[in-house]
């Protein structure tokens, strides 16, 4: 009697279980049923929009009926716009991307953002998701060094960051994008100090650094020769760039390059909630992922995803020095507004 | 009879004075809510500590803080080379084609236009890639034919005085050659027939009386410098240097402190109030009124072999705030690939074809810009013809307070004041954000100060005897301004209009923190396709808004005809 109870409870205990999970995670026909009535899924963030344009359209093509609007726009005046919304009490956007844990992190302590939590997060590289659901990446980049090929020879190119931050020969030859513009470019600077130790900071503006706005910005300084070195910029814009011809090569540092996140977060006032969690959760998906890698270049979160941006090594061939999120916000950022000093900003 | 007659005619004038009293009481009601409402809410803001209690550790800050504090120290720095290096360059220029028989006058006048409409988000990208240390196209020419390492730094605080310079000098001119085209030249015929030579006959006579439009422009000139952002931003960064825009920009990124924000913005308003009372201090309670119920047309002074000297100036200027940014910006719009030198593989028409992609948000900016503009000129035309009514031809108490608030908003970041907009019509009862209503009253607000100026330059110079004439034949008040006043200042009136459609048009620093999803416009488009690296297209859509720029005007030069274009 006794084990028939157990048994009894033991089942019942696993149907709650299951109808929870169920709870937590929809499933897409139920969340494509609830979407369709709304229509339209509005879509911001760091990823070039011609890329979106062609995820749009393979999103459509398995869920017809749901227009992808998207804005393109870097993370801090994103991040901008989306402070003013919020002082307005309106919020526009469904689904952000964004390249600052920090504001991420933020968001979600002041409970503007929704917990959608994946279904596979085992599947997924660590530090790469919160597991309470309130924020995933859904690219990753790692941030690569690149020199000018026309101005510099490639046997003659740095290989180390050591080199580049302390031989006179580097003196006035590196352009960054500015380390407080966003996580992928203070990633960058939290490399260099990993690789060379705090002290740089203090012949930093010696060094004669070309600060630029944002990452296109530094690879368009290294293409036209207006420095012909940089420590990081985000490996996915440069490889696009090499492979559109512009005279750049790719540096893979000695002591390592960081990887950069492009995080997913869905606003908790989002207007078109359903919308926004299936286009997102499709994203997550291995097909979503596999179209983000070969039409946007990044790199996948996902470990069961293979494929690589233009036939790129894969990341487990890389040197990856990987910063969490909570190392990202705890230190990257105070690092930035020190080296802002350190410069004379 | 006659008492009836003297009856109608006293309540008839009792209906105009209440007709004129509401029509002059909707007018300052207006302006003041345009101007006061978002500064009000930006004042405040600046008062409260995260608690939402009131402080004042906000403002001490700004005059404590050494980052603020060198921003400040910079800016100032900036503003007044900048407004020197303008007077050099316009006055001269404004002379010889207001006053002068040298040739290309005409072009002179439309080629400064064109400079003015050319925004300095725009140009500064030209002139990095032009004078970048080491791969500007005039620095690597310098060191490939003359070895020397480099002619000029782009980035540097001389480079963002140059590029704000060519951009601001067209203030002047246009302000100083509007003088110099309604002053009787008898003046200096006069003084020229007793054997004073035509610059000494200009200084002597000409310049004290365009003195008021010097200095009312000059003192804009400084304004608009502290405000800029697009161009600090992008040289500041690469100079290793803030201004008090580029701080109170970042002091709304990663983490936001608005309330800071608010209060950095308060040294800018402090010189806009220091302005307005040296413009005052300057003109005195002296009046010009040089335009009267007769018209004299100018005689060009024939200044012999000069004429090609002036000629070559004047095209210097040009070449170097025209020519060469935009021949720059039309070279990468046709590059498929930015970058790569100039070859038949590398030359395209396909980033024009944006403007045909409904795909892409050009399409949209583009209607929204030129209604933006259309909207925000016609309420500011409307609105400055009153108040400026009021401030020089009436007695009411108030109206260096009206001019204050007329002008206030001139140098006011836009990036701050937006932050004014965007909360205080946030909600109900105002819940205009992310509609175009907001982008008519915003831009109205920060663009009137340019409509109010220019109106103010005309009707300064406009005398008030044929109105007095008109109201004493019977005439009533509304009247004798639509019907006397209004044609007389025609030419003000659409100098004023184009003025403020052309900046309007150009409009960045506002717009980026008031647009939404589908309510972007052509500065945005550039702004995002230069954020996003494609520069080609950036360069295509810029030179697009340039020349729409160029068509509004000669298409309003072809309606109003020649007269009405001299500025």
């Amino acid at each position: 009697m006794r084990l028939r109870l157990l048994i009894c409870l033991a089942g019942m205990a696993i149907c709650v279980g299951a109808a929870s999970a169920q709870t937590a995670v929809q499933s897409m026909d139920e969340l494509y049923a609830a979407a369709k009535k709304e229509g339209q899924v509005v879509f911001g963030g760091a990823i070039k929009a011609e890329h979106v344009t062609k995820l749009a359209a393979a999103f459509n093509k398995r869920y017809p009926g749901i227009a992808v609007k998207y804005t393109r726009r870097s993370t801090e005046p994103m991040v901008q716009l989306i402070e003013a919304e919020r002082r307005a009490n309106r919020v526009s956007f469904d689904l952000l991307n964004l390249t600052e844990p920090g504001d991420v992190v933020r968001w979600m302590k002041q409970a503007f953002l929704a917990a959608v939590p994946l279904p596979d997060t085992d599947k997924m590289l660590p530090a790469t998701f919160d597991s309470n659901g309130f924020y995933a990446a859904i690219s990753v980049t790692p941030m690569l060094g690149i020199y000018n090929t026309r101005v510099i020879k490639p046997g003659e190119a740095p290989k180390s960051l050591k080199a580049l931050v302390s031989d006179p020969k580097w003196k006035g030859k590196v352009a960054i994008s500015r380390p407080t513009r966003g996580g992928t470019s203070s990633g960058a600077l939290m490399n260099v100090i990993e690789a060379v130790g705090r002290d740089f900071l203090k012949t930093a503006r010696e060094r004669d650094i070309l600060l630029t706005r944002g990452n296109e910005a530094a690879i368009n300084a290294v293409v036209s020769g207006e420095r012909p070195v940089s420590w990081g910029v985000s490996g996915y814009r440069a490889i696009e760039a090499r492979a559109g011809g512009s005279p750049i090569e790719i540096i893979v540092w000695e002591e390592g390059v960081a990887l950069a996140q492009f995080i997913g977060v869905i606003p908790a006032k989002a207007p078109h909630p359903n919308a926004a969690r299936l286009f997102y959760r499709w994203l997550m998906t291995p097909e979503g992922q596999e179209l983000l890698v070969t039409n946007a270049n990044f790199y996948s979160p996902r470990k069961d995803v293979a494929v690589t941006p233009l036939k790129q090594p894969p990341l487990s061939a890389l040197k990856i020095n990987s910063f969490s999120n909570e190392k990202v916000v705890g230190e990257g950022h105070a690092l930035a507004v020190e080296f802002d000093k350190a410069v004379g900003l | 009879m006659a008492m009836r007659a003297a009856i109608a005619r006293a309540f008839e004038e009792l209906r105009q004075e209440w007709l004129r009293s509401i029509i002059v009481g909707i007018a300052i009601l207006i302006v003041g809510w345009l101007v006061f409402y978002p500064l009000g809410i930006i004042f405040e803001m600046g008062l409260r500590a995260e608690g939402g209690s009131l402080t004042f550790a906000h403002y001490q800050r700004v005059l404590t803080e050494p980052g603020l504090v060198s921003a400040l120290v910079n800016s100032i720095i900036i503003s007044v080379a900048t407004t020197a290096f303008a007077l050099v360059l316009a006055l001269p220029m404004a002379w010889a084609v207001a006053r002068t028989n040298m040739p290309g006058r005409q072009f002179v006048r439309v080629s400064v236009l064109v400079a003015f409409v050319v925004p300095n988000f725009i140009s500064v990208i030209a002139w990095i890639l032009l004078l970048g240390p080491n791969a500007g196209l005039i620095n690597v020419f310098v060191r490939e034919t003359f070895g020397i390492a480099r002619l000029f730094n782009i980035y540097s605080m001389e480079g963002l005085v140059l590029v704000l310079t060519l951009s601001f000098y067209p203030l002047i001119f246009f302000a100083a050659t509007a003088a110099l085209d309604n002053m009787d030249p008898s003046y200096e015929e006069a003084a020229q027939m007793v054997g004073a030579p035509a610059w000494r006959a200009s200084m002597g006579i000409a310049l004290p009386l365009v003195l008021p439009a010097i200095v009312a422009s000059s003192v804009f000139v400084f304004l608009e410098a502290m405000g800029a952002f697009g161009a600090p931003a992008a040289i500041g960064h690469g100079a290793r240097f803030h201004t008090l825009t580029t701080e109170i920009y970042e002091l709304f990124s990663y983490p936001p402190r608005f309330e800071l924000a608010a209060a950095a913005a308060a040294p800018i308003i402090g010189f806009t109030i220091l302005g307005l009372i040296l413009q005052r201090w300057v003109l005195g309670g002296r009046r010009f009124n040089v335009i009267g119920g007769k018209s004299s047309a100018a005689r060009a002074v024939d200044i012999g072999w000069r004429r090609w000297l002036a000629f070559g100036y004047c095209m210097a200027v040009i070449f170097a705030s025209v020519i060469l940014p935009l021949l720059i910006l039309l070279r990468t719009s046709l590059l498929s690939r930015w970058g790569l030198p100039i070859s038949w593989q590398n030359l395209t028409l396909k980033n024009y074809a944006a403007f045909a992609d409904t795909s892409t948000i050009v399409p949209a900016a583009l209607l929204n810009s030129t209604l933006v503009s259309a909207v925000t000129a016609s309420a500011c035309v409307v609105l400055a013809l009153i108040i400026v009514w009021i401030v020089e031809r009436t007695r009411l108490p108030g109206r260096g307070l009206l001019t204050f608030t007329s002008t206030v908003t001139f140098a006011f970041p836009g990036v701050a004041l937006a932050v004014g907009f965007v909360i205080g019509y946030g909600g109900p009862p105002l819940a205009l954000f992310g509609t175009i209503w907001l982008f008519f009253i915003a831009f109205t607000a920060h663009r009137f100060p340019f409509a109010f100026m220019f109106m103010r330059n005309s009707i300064k110079q406009l005398s008030s005897e044929m109105e007095e004439a008109a109201r004493v034949s019977g005439a009533s008040w509304l009247r004798s301004v639509v019907s006397i006043s209004a044609p007389l200042l025609k030419s003000g009136i659409v100098a004023a209009w184009m003025i403020v459609f052309a900046v309007t048009l150009r409009e960045l620093s506002m717009a980026i923190l008031l647009y939404v999803p589908g309510m972007e416009t052509l500065p945005v488009a550039i702004y995002s396709f230069i954020d996003n690296g494609t520069f080609e297209i950036a360069a295509a859509v810029s030179v697009v808004l340039i020349l729409l720029s160029i068509a509004s005007m000669l298409i309003l030069r072809w309606i109003t005809g020649k007269a009405q274009m001299e500025l």
